[in-house]
């Protein structure tokens, strides 16, 4: 059925495939790094939880510092695409795990933000490389 | 007035926090620089969350709304840094990101 041609081409999707399921990943574990490490800190400091807290929070910040050094993308509107995620995934957090319940504006905030990021990063533009190596 | 300039004040520092303290442990993973750098980096990064305490909301709409801050870190890091331009639909989407995180935080209730 394939020609060497299309197999070639399916190679290089699958490749680019594999790249962006790695990137998203790691904004993923970086993101629960970076929230949950300063959700640490804020324990210790806002709610009176033990110093402690604060000390394993000031470490998976330090995670959080190491897990980009593993993404293969250089492209800062990738990073732009990432505080998109990082805004759902914080307002989700403060609900199912803080509590407390966003009222509309909340939610109506978080969409046109949600919005803005998908214009940063889906509005099509010519030939730009998005990955290094 | 005096607490939105506070606050977006509060905001940036952090934004200079976590850039600056990750770029130092990408410093000292990525470029071999010394142990001192990715000491530092890990410093200026529990600073970071230390700083987002002083934000006077609660947990989820302090990080939510610094989110917003940190596109347009990225989209201004880009223009500094990689040396490349931001196109009109990056500083477009930055600006309804801006306004959808303003009208979290801001909004009167």
């Amino acid at each position: 059925m394939y020609n060497s041609l299309s197999y070639k081409k399916n190679l290089v999707l699958m490749n680019n495939a594999q790249k962006i399921m790695s990137s998203v990943v790691l904004f993923f574990l970086a993101g629960l790094c970076e929230i949950g490490g300063g959700y640490l800190v804020w324990l210790w400091l806002r709610e009176d939880f033990s110093w402690m807290l604060g000390a394993v929070g000031g470490f998976v910040l330090f995670l959080y510092g190491i897990v980009p050094t593993f993404q293969k993308t250089y492209f800062h509107r990738v990073y732009a695409a990432y505080g998109g995620v990082f805004i759902v995934m914080s307002v989700f957090w403060g609900w199912l795990i803080d509590g407390v319940h966003p009222d509309s504006y909340d939610i109506i905030g978080t969409i046109i933000a949600v919005i803005g990021v998908l214009i940063i990063f889906y509005y099509p533009r010519k030939g730009e490389k998005v990955w290094s190596r | 007035m005096v607490e939105v300039t506070a606050t977006l004040g509060i905001f940036f520092f952090a934004a200079l926090l976590e850039i600056g303290g990750g770029y130092l442990v990408w410093k000292w993973l990525k470029d071999h620089k010394t142990k001192i750098f990715g000491l530092v980096g890990a410093l200026i990064l529990f600073s970071y969350g230390i700083v987002m305490t002083l934000q006077p909301e609660n947990f989820g709409k302090v990080y939510a709304t610094y989110g917003g801050i940190f596109v347009v870190a990225s989209i201004i890091w880009g223009y500094w840094v990689d040396k490349k331009k931001p196109d009109r639909f990056e500083i477009i989407g930055s600006a309804v990101v801006l306004i959808g995180v303003a009208v979290m935080f801001y909004f009167p209730r």
